[in-house]
């Protein structure tokens, strides 16, 4: 490391990446006390316990919807894809955030990523989960879920492989399977410090089971670095590779809307921006309801605020490209898309979603915005809607009106689809809440290794 | 009273240095069963110990190859062997069960 990360980069007014004056040790006992010493706070109650409602409230609309069918939800013909695949698509969008920021900042030798990787990485997690439960719920007959894989049975059946829909279930699956690895590989070192200071007996035994016999011995090191940097690699390429396969559900059709190329790199950008959204909306209040403002400083917060400027650009100039194409191919149904969209039913959520996603962040340019944390949710939250808006439009708008006036329809979400997404959005925070609870959700060893004591003297090399 | 054997030695240090300095001394001193214990990764004392290579990258790659050559040969058992498809280069004649 060419910085010393305690000490704030000369001339640039940014915060250092970790404040100074810690040792190896209230490192160490700080990140570990939330977990294993300090008093579970009523706040966390408190939220946790909204969660768990809401959890309850997506189980009962699951619960209704396997009793009645998808009926209950807005879905009609000619919109057979409504809020399930709306929401699969923003869910699994956050996720990728998490992914960038383990892996690629990883492997660019980022040191700021080292304190919000964790939880980003479990945001990844949850957010997947979520994702992975519309898509099968949507199927009608989800208790058949299992017909999407390949497997030799006496119908003879196989998946369609043209289909971008099984694309997905492999692109979605592999990057659960490569999250909970990362994730968990990541976790290890840190499992062995809570086995090793946990008072109960059953969190040390808990602890030490998923510690595998860590001891921090320079072989385990070896192999754990190598370990984690071939996970690294391997989960770079889902970054983009997911999404863009989520993307192709969109552009390889006929369809008006869903026929394009610029899909894949905007879809990519998007989720990013969606992700990294989430990621503030994560940290802040973790931030500060638990003093962590020392090891989650404002250099990440502003560094993630840049990342948002950066792809929310990309975002606007996918917009952009889509209506130039819409117009360029001289395709009177192409060019109706684009005039109903902007005009038509549903141009109110068209405008706003222009508003969330282009015009409201374009204030992330000023350095006074981005040093204000309740500035940096409220952008968060707005980017948050306006790229589930972003779904919606291109999901709704393109099928509600296609080649034919016979076959035109409108659709409208029911009390089901909002308690199903409301009721996801409840799984996800108390899947968190659970994780700040039990796990260290920054990385106590990685936040070792960026102090300056860590380093070998220059001599001794 | 007879002494035991000396089975081991500790020892502690206070700096990532201090430790790699004694590893390197010890590993140089002939001593060939030594480990080294720290909170965090040191990169250089596991090479001061005498432990260069680590196997991980071999099993991953061992690993890669299987997942690539296991994928790869369940898309021919599917698409040539069981349902010969017509969009995987027009090899095979239309497919039976199939959507088009």
């Amino acid at each position: 490391m060419a910085q010393d990360p305690t000490v704030e980069p000369p001339r640039t007014g940014r915060a250092p990446v970790i404040a100074p004056g810690y040792t190896f040790a209230t490192v160490t006992d700080k990140i570990s006390a939330i977990v294993l010493s300090r008093r579970t706070t009523l706040g966390w109650v408190l939220g946790f316990g909204v969660g768990l409602l809401l959890t309850m409230v997506l189980l009962a609309a699951v619960s209704y919807l396997l009793v009645k069918g998808v009926g209950i939800w807005g879905i009609n013909i000619p919109i057979g894809w409504g809020f399930a695949i709306v929401n699969f698509v923003w869910w699994i969008g956050i996720g990728h955030a998490g992914t960038l920021i383990s892996a690629i900042l990883l492997l660019l030798r980022q040191s700021w990523r080292n304190s919000i990787n964790r939880f980003a990485e479990a945001m990844t997690l949850f957010a997947v989960m979520c994702a992975g439960m519309f898509p099968v719920l949507h199927m009608g007959r989800p208790w058949l879920a299992y017909w999407l894989f390949p497997y030799p049975n006496t119908m003879q059946v196989w998946p369609q492989f043209r289909s971008p829909l099984v694309w997905d279930v492999f692109a979605v699956s592999t990057y659960f399977t490569v999250s909970l690895m990362f994730w968990f590989v990541g976790l290890i070192p840190d499992l062995g410090t809570l086995r090793d200071r946990s008072q109960s007996r059953f969190a040390r035994a808990a602890y030490g089971f998923l510690a595998m016999g860590w001891r921090g011995s320079a072989r385990h090191w070896k192999n754990y670095e190598s370990a984690y940097l071939l996970l690294a690699g391997l989960a770079t390429p889902l970054v983009v590779s997911v999404h863009t396969v989520v993307s192709f559900d969109f552009a390889i059709s006929i369809v008006p809307g869903w026929h394009t190329t610029i899909f894949p790199p905007y879809f990519v950008a998007g989720a990013i921006y969606s992700g990294f959204a989430m990621v503030l909306v994560i940290a802040i209040p973790i931030r500060r309801f638990y003093g962590l403002g020392d090891m989650i400083t404002m250099r990440h917060l502003e560094n993630c605020a840049r990342i948002m400027l950066v792809t929310g650009l990309i975002v606007a100039y996918g917009y952009l490209v889509e209506g130039f194409m819409a117009w360029y191919r001289s395709d009177e149904f192409d060019f109706f898309m684009l005039k109903n969209r902007m005009l038509g039913p549903y141009a109110p959520l068209y405008w706003l979603l222009i508003f969330c996603n282009i015009v409201a962040p374009q204030v992330l340019w000023s350095r006074r915005v981005r040093q204000n944390v309740g500035a940096l949710f409220g952008i968060s939250i707005v980017i948050l809607i306006g790229m589930w808006l972003e779904r919606f439009i291109i999901v709704v708008t393109s099928l509600h009106r296609d080649f034919l006036t016979s076959s035109w329809g409108m659709y409208y979400p029911t009390k089901w689809d909002w308690f199903t997404y409301v009721g996801t959005i409840g799984f996800f925070a108390m899947a968190m809440y659970l994780f700040i609870r039990f796990l260290p959700m920054i990385s106590i060893f990685e936040m070792r290794t960026l102090l300056p004591q860590a380093e070998v003297e220059a001599e001794a090399k | 009273m007879k002494r035991a054997p000396i089975f081991g030695l500790m020892a502690e240090f206070d700096s990532p240095t201090d430790l790699l300095l004694a590893a390197r001394k010890a590993y140089a001193e002939g001593y060939r069963r030594i480990d080294a214990y720290s909170p965090f990764p040191i990169e250089e004392v596991s090479e001061a110990i005498g432990h260069h290579r680590s196997r991980v990258p071999l099993v991953v790659l061992v690993g890669g190859l299987l997942g690539g050559i296991g994928g790869y040969l369940m898309q021919y058992w599917i698409s040539v062997l069981t349902i010969p498809s017509t969009w995987a280069g027009g090899r095979c004649i239309l497919g039976r069960r199939s959507s088009w």
